[in-house]
């Protein structure tokens, strides 16, 4: 940590005005040695939450591993790759907004605040076009994400999600809409934003009382995937009186062409599949496969309680095997299935046909 | 001299109801032969002690056609105060194999007469035997001698057994038995054991002859039951047998007993059987067998060996803890003992195994591993124990059984729940400039109100929000009254009702209230729920089982020890996708906190915690 600490401030005194050097210094020196602090309370404090660093590509990223929302204990989270650092400055107290450092190969340097509502930093991903993704959780199952524009050094989006789940290229971002934890109205839509458009090209409604279309809300970004009817542009309304979407297992193929998930509805799974778009303007398309008949998976599920029960513990894994999804079935009690299939992606039928 | 009487009966009765009906039977005629006899007075004497000066009868090798005068030598005990003077004795020979059950008489011997019962002197008694010419070579008499007097024959009778032979001819010797080993000598009570005796001199069922028949085996012991089946002797160095001692046998040695039945001295053989002080039973009359060849062992070709039966017990007593994942065992075992303890609760379709190495024959409470334990309802504990007893030489480790044992409430498990806390910030524990926010009714009526940046911030992201005075708001998208829902077209200029960032618009309630009651600070949680058939229903945590309305959960960070006790009182439809479960976790419940806090980070969350239902 003193290594790095001392790096960051040599590197930065030669790109730097020695008018701003030591006030930033100063900042990195506190935002380090208070990490550390951090680090050692948390060890200190049995905290729940945890860190890992993965290699990305050639990049290499520090973030939660655990999924465990722990705020109090907010570990070190950052993005380092051959053009862009980009570290979460950890706050001195929960009144104070996160912050993010960025720093290019080039040396230049600029500090970004996120939103007041950000509570714990998961992630920072590097996207296309000089764009950074910053995943945040205010509470387990609530959180958002945040584009920067790293060249320009600014916080340009802020949309509220229960849960998002990034492409291997982090240029599409696949998320479940937010809604309050206690709401008892509402329904899970699934949402897909696109980095490589501009915050305005990825709405999918205004609010009534914006006839201007004058502000974005959080509630009504991205386009909606699933539910998906035909040629629906916008987000849904209200509920319907079916089934939630229960979307689980999103998986990613290698090549962030497309996305495959479960779905349970009236005792029936499904797989969902959603084709990403490839030009900006490109729209991004959604089928399915219901396991039907024979292929019926959620025939003779129970829980313990001998219940009939089909939900996420049906479905093991979804992978990826070329254009073919991998698909694996397990009934902890019950009938007990084992089943494994493989879907061709061409057995997928796309919404409206 | 009492006057004889007829030959009995098997009864089946005790052997004080037969010593009633043979005197009973007192005035029979002795003038014609009899297998058995009534005798009036034994040598009168003194002795009170049956162990002192053992009788001895001579000749006792027979053989058919013949007439013998039999000397009874020794001192038959007579001389108890409470029975002074002389003794009425009855004697008589019985058909073998009826013996060993002394208790139950088998025919009198057909060939076999007695008669001319004499008093000789106090220690010496005589008496005529023939033999019928009919009587097979090699038959057996079981021959006893008792008073006649039912107080008298409780303290003492006296028995052989006899061969009819042809003592002329006795033969060649018979091979002298002999044991070298037996494997396994350390028996669990209550198991079976394949055993394998080692020796020499055994006689096999091929090689046997009238005279030397083949090896016999029996088991004895002092308290308990060995059942022996299956003897074969393989050859005259090694005897396979099934052993089963008792499930109710204690700790005690066995005494494993051979018969080889050998002729040791041209004379005759004589078997002394044993005597008894009171009445008999099976197991007495095994005993006195193997106690008479231990004690006697020039006797014939007897030999004997001593193993061990440990009376190893390893029951699960107790399950009202193990939904903090302790099960009380009672291990029984001789002290020293020591082994590895498998102990597994058996669920609906999990049978996981806990390991306990070295566990020592105490009652102790076995914390089981919660991690290695999958979600399920478990309704039994079993398992086994491998004590490893102290013994000389060493021998391996014994596996025991734990009998399955009903837990009287099963354990509904669902292993580790991760509980956040949600909470109502207090406007006063918020800070921010004041900003517009307002209030909307069922009907869609809007009022403008002011509150500060922080505190409708927070209170929307929660869903509710306390004002100072005491104003509690809920907020209008939680409450079905959002942008997009119940008043959508109807929001006034600037009121937000949809989003996680900038909403802004509140209904006024009275109370939190869960879907099945009210919500009580620290005590109640939110369980996952879905929307199927347009109804919020709660659905099976970690896929287990559906918790209904105030059900209580147990909450046990893994100290094995209740850390929290949680009543349901809400649904959290949060809580049910699995993504937003942590990783390792098995399901995510909300905790309600009364933490006023205006920041997720003032509240935090419980942690993960092993889940159950009570079993108490």
């Amino acid at each position: 940590m003193t290594m790095r600490l001392r790096t960051k401030c040599d590197e930065f005194s030669a790109v730097t005005t020695a008018r701003g050097l030591s006030s930033i210094c100063l900042v990195f020196l506190s935002t380090l040695l208070f990490s550390s602090y951090l680090l050692a309370q948390d060890l200190a404090n049995n905290a729940h939450i945890h860190s890992e660093v993965t290699q990305n590509g050639s990049a290499e990223m520090r973030s939660v591993s655990n999924g465990m929302f722990d705020p109090a204990h907010q570990p070190e989270v950052y993005w380092h790759d051959s053009d862009w650092d980009i570290d979460l400055i950890n706050r001195a107290s929960d009144e104070k907004p996160y912050e993010i450092s960025i720093r290019s190969s080039s040396g230049s340097l600029s500090i970004v605040k996120l939103p007041q509502e950000y509570e714990q930093v998961n992630s920072i991903y590097r996207a296309p076009r000089d764009k950074a993704i910053i995943v945040e959780e205010d509470h387990t199952s609530s959180g958002a994400f945040a584009i920067v524009d790293l060249k320009q050094g600014r916080l340009i989006d802020n949309v509220g999600v229960a849960f998002s789940i990034i492409s291997p290229d982090r240029r599409f971002i696949l998320y479940q809409n937010w809604y309050p934890a206690e709401a008892e109205y509402y329904e899970n839509t699934y949402h897909l934003y696109d980095t490589s458009r501009t915050p305005r090209q990825n709405v999918c409604g205004y609010r009534g009382n914006d006839p201007k279309h004058e502000y974005l809300d959080d509630g009504m970004r991205g386009f909606q995937v699933f539910p998906q009817k035909v040629g629906q542009l916008l987000c849904s309304g209200p509920e319907d009186d079916d089934d939630d979407n229960m979307g689980t297992n999103f998986t990613w193929s290698p090549d962030s062409s497309k996305i495959v998930f479960a779905d349970v509805k009236s005792g029936v799974m499904s797989l969902i599949l959603v084709t990403m778009p490839v030009g900006t303007s490109d729209l991004p398309k959604t089928s399915t496969y219901p396991l039907v008949g024979a292929e019926n998976v959620c025939a003779g599920a129970t829980d313990a309680a001998g219940e009939a029960i089909c939900d996420y513990h049906v479905i093991q894994s979804l992978g990826w095997d070329g254009d073919t999804v991998t698909a694996v079935f397990n009934h902890r009690f019950g009938t007990k299935l084992n089943l494994t299939m493989a879907i061709p992606v061409s057995r997928f039928t796309p919404i409206g046909k | 001299m009492c006057e004889g009487f007829g030959a009995w009966r098997k009864l089946g009765a005790t052997r004080l109801i037969q010593v009633m009906t043979a005197m009973t039977l007192l005035g029979t005629s002795l003038s014609h032969a009899q297998q058995s006899v009534g005798v009036l007075c034994m040598p009168n004497n003194d002795l009170t002690d049956p162990y002192i000066n053992l009788p001895q009868m001579d000749p006792v090798a027979w053989a058919p056609g013949g007439t013998y005068t039999v000397t009874i030598n020794g001192t038959f005990p007579v001389g108890n105060p409470d029975l002074p003077g002389c003794t009425d004795v009855y004697f008589s020979a019985w058909m073998w194999p009826d013996y060993p059950n002394a208790g139950a008489f088998g025919p009198l011997d057909p060939y076999v007469t007695l008669s001319n019962f004499v008093d000789v002197s106090p220690t010496v008694i005589t008496y005529t035997v023939s033999i019928s010419p009919a009587a097979p070579l090699g038959s057996y008499v079981y021959f006893e001698l008792y008073p006649a007097n039912s107080l008298a024959f409780e303290r003492y009778y006296d028995y052989w057994g006899v061969q009819i032979e042809n003592p002329g001819s006795p033969g060649p010797g018979c091979a002298t038995p002999a044991i070298s080993s037996v494997f396994p000598s350390n028996w669990t009570a209550g198991d079976t054991y394949p055993v394998v005796i080692m020796g020499s001199g055994f006689t096999t069922q091929a090689e046997a002859t009238s005279s030397c028949p083949a090896t016999q085996m029996t088991v004895s012991v002092a308290t308990g039951a060995v059942t022996v089946s299956n003897v074969a002797v393989i050859n005259p160095s090694e005897i396979i047998a099934t052993i089963a001692p008792a499930g109710t046998d204690p700790t005690e040695p066995a005494q494993i007993n051979l018969n080889g039945n050998g002729q040791t001295s041209p004379g005759g053989m004589v078997a002394r059987l044993g005597s008894q002080t009171s009445a008999n039973s099976e197991t007495q009359a095994n005993l006195a067998v193997a106690k008479n060849e231990t004690s006697n062992p020039q006797g014939s070709g007897a030999a004997s060996y001593t193993a061990q039966i440990f009376n190893l017990q390893a029951i699960v007593t107790d399950t009202s803890n193990i939904m903090n994942g302790i099960v009380t065992v009672k291990l029984t075992a001789p002290t020293g003992t020591s082994g590895d303890l498998k102990l597994i609760p058996y669920g609906i379709n999990y049978s996981p195994q806990n390991d306990f190495p070295n566990e020592a024959p105490v009652s102790q409470n076995l914390k089981l591993n919660f991690q290695n334990i999958p979600p399920d309802i478990y309704t039994v504990a079993g398992g086994t124990w491998d004590a490893l007893v102290p013994t000389t030489p060493p021998t391996g480790p014994q596996t025991v059984d734990i009998p399955h044992y009903t837990l009287p409430t099963a354990w509904t498990y669902f292993r580790t729940i991760f509980y956040t806390q949600y909470n109502v910030p207090h406007e006063q524990d918020c800070s921010g400039s004041n900003a517009n926010a307002w209030t909307v009714d069922q009907s869609c009526h809007f009022s403008e109100i002011t509150l500060p940046s922080g505190f409708i911030r927070q209170a929307w992201i929660n869903g509710h929000g306390l004002e100072s005075d005491g104003t509690l708001l809920w907020s209008a998208y939680s409450a079905g009254l959002g942008d997009t829902q119940g008043c959508a077209g109807k929001y006034p200029s600037g009121a937000i009702g949809s989003g996680q960032f900038g909403g802004n618009t509140f209904e006024i309630v009275k109370s939190v209230l869960g879907a099945c009651g009210p919500a009580v600070a620290d005590r109640t949680v939110a369980i996952p729920a879905e929307r199927i058939g347009g109804k919020y229903q709660a659905i099976a945590l970690s896929g287990v089982v559906v918790p209904s309305c105030q059900q209580v959960l147990v909450l046990d960070q893994g100290s094995h020890s209740t850390t929290y006790i949680k009543t349901v009182s809400d649904i959290c439809p949060r809580c049910s996708n699995p993504e937003t479960i942590p990783k390792g976790d098995n399901g995510h419940v909300d905790a309600f906190s009364s933490n006023p806090s205006c920041s997720a980070s003032g509240v935090g969350s419980l942690g993960p915690f092993y889940t159950s239902y009570p079993t108490q």
